[in-house]
């Protein structure tokens, strides 16, 4: 059984219970049948009774089909649920990003423990301190004070911005490789439930709702302040897919949720059960993803001083003040 | 206050902030928002009454990553004007100097 099959599981799953509902009612019938039935002396011949049957097996069919209409239904929402591949683009996106403005060092990855080289080409905003500090005039003071000065904190922080940005998409690809395990999970344990619904044992199945550990907060990135880099305490929030975590080691083996059934009804209903929870589990990790992305937006808009730096005055002198006292005044 | 060959010298160093330091970082910053600037809608997407809504928490994300691109453009912007600036500034500078001039033009013959 695989995720591609759902909707062929899903009316397997159906035309099982059905098949199986009917013939438990006919067979109840049947025997109610035979138990009143004395023949030859009275009651219904042989004959009789499996005409009887077969009518009743016929009046009964709508209502046992309607019993498990929804069966597809509960299925078909998954069929087309994102694909946990479509987000490996945006990711690598992220991560050229994250490269780009990555200092070294301080820039791992505390989530992924994986590290980003310097990017060597971003030290040349601290390298042209030097043609400039024998400038003396207040646009010259201001950018460096204002731009060059706090440009190693300023980098860090939208680096982090880039890193919790990657790890929601890993987050919510994690979601679904979890969402297409436990729906399939579900459908093999089900439609095996219906093949063993009269055997001691074999009527319950156990699913390990791999969804509910799909996601992980991890530490969070602080972010940092001036040229020194201090702590500004403050952070952003980092949410990942667990399986992507190094800190968090392996994932947990969830804890497996069973459900029995020995009739197609109750197999059906524990199924039901089971969808509805797994869906309630998609929700909560998405909202929680939701829910840090929120976080951090706020902490991005109430702190946009941290993320970037004023436009220097510089850029926006008009020609002719280059030379005057504010603009770069003289060299010394 | 500088003149002559050592304001050449000063003036050079605007200029080479003003065409490589500033517009390199430009570059980094320019790449780095191309890479982010991404709206992977249909990944998020799904037909059904499934999560957290019909595109779960994209809505969230992209506006914390449309945030992140913007500062990075931003960033990238303020150091190609800046960087226009110092260049336009070298030679004002150089303007009012003749020594310092042909120092400068010597310095920025030499430079690759």
């Amino acid at each position: 059984m695989s995720f591609d099959q759902l909707a062929q599981h899903a009316e397997e799953i159906r035309a099982k219970a059905v098949r199986e509902q009917l013939r438990l009612e006919c067979d109840s019938y049947e025997r109610d049948l035979e138990r009143d039935s004395n023949y030859p002396f009275w009651g219904d011949s042989p004959y009789d009774i499996d005409r009887k049957v077969r009518q009743y097996r016929s009046d009964l069919t709508p209502k046992v089909e309607s019993m498990f209409a929804d069966v597809p239904q509960l299925f078909a929402p998954f069929e087309t649920c994102p694909d946990p591949a479509a987000f490996d683009t945006p990711i690598n996106a992220l991560e050229r990003t994250m490269a780009k403005l990555s200092t070294g060092q301080a820039s791992n990855d505390p989530a992924s423990a994986t590290t980003y080289p310097a990017n060597p080409e971003l030290d040349k905003l601290s390298g042209s301190e030097s043609y400039l500090e024998d400038w003396t005039g207040d646009a010259a003071r201001e950018f460096k004070e204002n731009f060059i000065d706090p440009f190693p904190s300023i980098v860090h922080n939208q680096y982090a911005l880039a890193l919790v940005s990657r790890h929601a998409l890993e987050a919510e690809k994690s979601v679904w490789i979890a969402a297409r395990h436990d729906i399939d999970e579900i459908a093999h344990g089900a439609n095996k439930a219906l093949d063993h619904m009269y055997d001691c044992g074999g009527n319950s199945w156990a699913v390990g709702f791999a969804i509910f550990s799909a996601v992980v907060a991890v530490a969070s990135i602080p972010l940092t302040a001036g040229s020194s880099s201090m702590a500004l305490g403050l952070s952003l929030g980092i949410i990942s897919g667990a399986a992507g975590v190094a800190s968090a080691g392996p994932p947990p083996e969830p804890e497996k949720t069973s459900f029995s059934g020995n009739s197609p009804t109750q197999v059906i209903n524990a199924l039901r059960d089971a969808i509805g929870k797994l869906k309630q589990g998609i929700a909560d990790q998405e909202r929680a993803i939701a829910d840090t992305m929120n976080r951090n937006h706020n902490t991005l808009v109430v702190n946009r001083a941290s993320f970037l730096s004023p436009r220097p005055a510089l850029a926006d002198a008009a020609p002719g003040t280059y030379t005057g006292p504010g603009g770069l005044g003289y060299a010394h | 206050m500088s003149s002559g060959k050592e304001l050449g010298a000063d003036i050079f160093g605007l200029w080479r902030a003003g065409t490589r330091n500033l517009p390199d970082v430009a570059t980094v910053y320019a790449e780095a928002s191309t890479a982010c600037d991404i709206e992977p809608t249909q990944a998020f997407a799904r037909a059904g009454d499934l999560g957290f809504g019909p595109h779960g928490p994209w809505s969230s994300w992209q506006t914390l990553n449309d945030e992140l691109s913007s500062l990075l453009v931003e960033t990238s912007r303020n150091l190609r004007d800046t960087g226009r600036a110092l260049v336009a500034a070298a030679d004002d500078f150089a303007a009012t100097d003749t020594t310092a001039r042909a120092e400068f033009d010597r310095l920025r013959g030499r430079t690759p």
